[in-house]
């Protein structure tokens, strides 16, 4: 069995969620609209710290209740106090090894920077760890540059949900993306 | 019992009733292919107040009205709306007709038209949406009748009898669906 510490890469770690000491950050990052959108629904909003705190509470509380979810925190790996952004792996259904994958990088210079590594680490964890089958993805069809990351990881794209998305005064679509287990796996050269 | 709100040629629609309607879900889920037709998940009974119980935690999420059979006014089946993202307009649709004889009349396709109304010309919904088992083709049929269009698929995301089949995801636009009203 590989002995390296699979929630750690070359620059960033995965780690537990402290909801209050997180919140903080989560709830500046959330004045940007993009980044509210993956965070709230209707309709899409900052929260304030104590909003997010509290929802982080509940989305720990929920994971461990049902255990059909994952949610930490990405973190550079020089200091705890560099929160970079979250994982979500969601509505996990165990029976036929599904996941819905949500990363949400706290601004578009820690996405740039470091979805890619974020995306490695997160595959082999769903798929070397939680023994899923497939992972999938949605992504508003304007976010170009997230879509070629995913893609750049070894994701396809599997449906284009039309005008799914209102942002900007305009309908958008929505693009799913997905991963499955061994194609991640022939493209690490494992198999 | 007379709320036809929602009236069609063979089937009309009423609201579902959470304190009377559960023992008719509990029977219709005794046929495991009733279940295994809707759900990815595996097929499982409830009893009534297993449902009630569900059903209340999704209540303001989801509205459920029964399929009603108009000849008879036999409740056949179930319809809901759910999932709302209200500044996108988007909904998803589930829908289940309970006994076999039942299946393949076009009672779903009347019942679905009658929701579509409903989403589009009073809830201002700018597209429904759903998803829908690889291998149920009749479903899908179903669903094209009515003007839903196939936007891709999760490939092999459910797993059944050693196997694994797509989830196709579908949607209708609500200028889609107005026109080919029109075109009646």
């Amino acid at each position: 069995m590989d002995q390296t510490n699979i929630f750690e890469g070359e620059r960033i770690r995965l780690t537990e969620i402290n909801p209050k000491e997180d919140a903080e950050k989560e709830s500046q990052w959330m004045h940007s609209i993009e980044y509210a959108r993956f965070r709230t629904e209707n309709p899409v909003r900052p929260m304030s710290v104590s909003e997010v705190s509290k929802d982080l509470e509940e989305k720990l509380k929920e994971s461990d209740q049902e255990r059909s979810s994952f949610y930490y925190a990405i973190r550079l790996k020089t200091g705890e106090k560099d929160l970079l952004g979250f994982l979500h792996i969601i509505d996990i259904e165990w029976p036929n090894g599904q996941g819905l994958l949500q990363v949400l990088m706290g601004t578009e210079e820690i996405n740039k920077e470091y979805l890619a590594e974020t995306l490695s680490l997160t595959l082999r964890y769903a798929f070397d760890e939680l023994n899923l089958y497939h992972i999938f993805c949605e992504i508003p069809s304007y976010d170009i540059d997230a879509i070629k990351a995913f893609e750049k990881a070894g994701f396809v794209q599997e449906a284009c949900l039309r005008e799914m998305v209102y942002h900007a005064g305009k309908y958008h679509d929505r693009i799913i993306l997905g991963i499955v287990g061994e194609e991640w796996r022939h493209k690490k050269g494992l198999s | 019992m007379n709320n036809k709100y929602l009236q069609g040629k063979n089937v009309y629609l009423r609201s579902m009733d959470i304190e009377k309607d559960m023992e008719l879900y509990s029977k219709w889920y005794r046929d495991a292919l009733f279940d295994r037709f809707m759900d990815s998940m595996p097929a499982v009974m409830y009893n009534k107040d297993q449902m009630k119980e569900w059903y209340e935690k999704q209540i303001s999420h989801i509205s459920a009205f029964i399929i009603m059979r108009k000849e008879d006014d036999q409740p056949i089946g179930f319809i809901e709306l759910a999932g709302y993202d209200w500044h996108s307009g988007n909904a998803w649709l589930g829908i289940g007709i309970g006994e076999r004889e039942n299946w393949g009349k076009g009672y779903g396709t009347e019942a679905m038209n009658l929701i579509l109304k409903l989403g589009f010309l009073e809830w201002n919904l700018h597209r429904v949406s759903l998803s829908v088992l690889g291998y149920n083709e009749r479903a899908i049929r179903s669903y094209e009748k009515v003007g839903f269009k196939k936007e891709g698929s999760l490939r092999g995301f459910i797993h059944r009898e050693g196997q694994r089949w797509d989830m196709p995801m579908m949607g209708v636009l609500k200028n889609e669906w107005i026109k080919l009203q029109e075109n009646k």
